[in-house]
């Protein structure tokens, strides 16, 4: 209050404007003049209300001397050639505040706070949230530090069963849309009910949106085996659903090459590679064998097989 | 104040003159400046009665109201029609 006091003072430009009602308001205009009060736009509303403006020093005088005399007296509004100037002073705090607010907001709109998927790939979000995690993008990353575009290449590039990416920043949020490609690769089977192995492998990774794995990761599976089930127990009650999972199996396959000549180690590796040239080939093997006049070369190829449902 | 000068110059140098007891100034017919009032003795919306120290002046129009008003000096705006000395 005292803050308050101190800057009406010293403040000048600013007129209040007040709502007087009562009877015989010309007295009060006199009265108010006498004791050395100047009055501004005094309008009479009707016979007994009016509104009477004064500068802003001398509004509480004018409030205290209708008060006395009697008048219902309302302050409407404050204003003048330096209100914005005396309203800064006054709510000093609340500019700060509000200069401190718009501050952080303005700095923190740059983070990502939240991931959204959508489309017909979101089936696939877990892969691409792990994606973008090893590309350094998740919660609180900024934006500017992110080139959308060449991330969505990427995205796209490293995964076959998308035909479409599309990165998107909304606010605070970086809203991704997947959409699957129509044509599915290296699907086992045309049987959305269940996965089943082609080959001998390990399994290296397992991953069921929707199903039942029937394997666990380091398990020998065999050819023909179920790898996960479309059924599945619901609220105790047993369901089928159609599958949606990725089964990577690490696998071998074995390939011969017969040569009159020694030390064709490599060759015969170069063409063991040729037949699973779709293949995600790991590591080889090769064992010669000396079987009448020709060398045999066995090569054993270790391979990663991926195998998808849904 | 050389617009006064030149007004009293053109009266000349008669006894009302010398002391004026009120002076107005009317602006077309939006404004009255008054000098030297002693105090309001009426005022509404459509007429405005002021006390001097000979006598009174009344401003009559419509939506008139006090521009400003201190000791002794008051500004008048508002439709004026007439301005009558008593």
């Amino acid at each position: 209050m005292r803050k308050n006091k101190m800057l009406r003072k010293r403040v000048s430009g600013v007129r209040s404007t007040f709502l007087v009602q009562g009877l015989n308001l010309d007295r009060l205009i006199e009265h108010v003049k006498k004791q050395g009060i100047t009055l501004y736009d005094v309008k009479k509303i009707s016979q007994k209300s009016m509104h009477v403006t004064v500068n802003l020093k001398q509004g509480q005088k004018f409030f205290a001397i209708a008060k006395d005399l009697c008048y219902n007296i309302k302050k409407v509004k404050d204003g003048g050639r330096n209100y914005p100037l005396y309203f800064l002073f006054k709510e000093f705090g609340l500019i700060i505040g509000a200069v401190i607010f718009t501050f952080i907001a303005i700095y923190f709109n740059g983070f990502i706070f939240s991931f959204e998927y959508s489309g017909s790939g979101s089936v696939l979000k877990r892969e691409v949230q792990d994606f973008l995690e090893q590309r350094g993008i998740k919660k609180y990353t900024r934006f500017s530090d992110i080139d959308l575009a060449k991330i969505e290449d990427e995205i796209l590039a490293g995964n076959d069963r998308l035909s479409f990416v599309g990165l998107e920043r909304k606010g605070n949020v970086l809203k991704v849309e997947l959409a699957l490609s129509k044509e599915d690769k290296d699907k086992l089977s045309g049987n959305v009910c269940a996965l089943y192995s082609d080959v001998d492998g390990v399994v290296e990774n397992i991953k069921v949106y929707r199903g039942t794995p029937k394997v666990s990761v380091g398990e020998q599976v065999f050819s023909g085996q179920l790898l996960v089930d479309g059924k599945m127990i619901i609220k105790e009650q047993e369901v089928s659903v159609g599958v949606i999972c990725t089964v990577t199996l690490l696998s071998n396959e074995k390939c011969e090459y017969y040569s009159l000549h020694e030390g064709e180690e490599e060759k015969a590796v170069i063409f063991a590679e040729q037949t699973l040239k779709d293949k995600e080939i790991i590591s080889s093997e090769v064992v010669t064998e000396r079987k009448g006049e020709q060398y045999c070369y066995t090569v054993t190829l270790k391979y990663r097989r991926v195998l998808y449902a849904g | 104040m050389g617009f006064i000068d030149t007004i009293k110059e053109c009266i000349g140098d008669s006894e009302g003159i010398k002391e004026p007891s009120f002076r107005a100034v009317v602006f077309g017919e939006s404004a009255v400046y008054l000098e030297n009032v002693l105090s309001i003795f009426r005022y509404s919306p459509t007429e405005i009665k002021f006390c001097l120290k000979k006598g009174s002046v009344i401003i009559k129009g419509e939506g008139l109201y006090l521009k400003k008003y201190c000791v002794g000096d008051v500004v008048v705006c508002g439709k004026i029609k007439c301005l009558e000395k008593e």
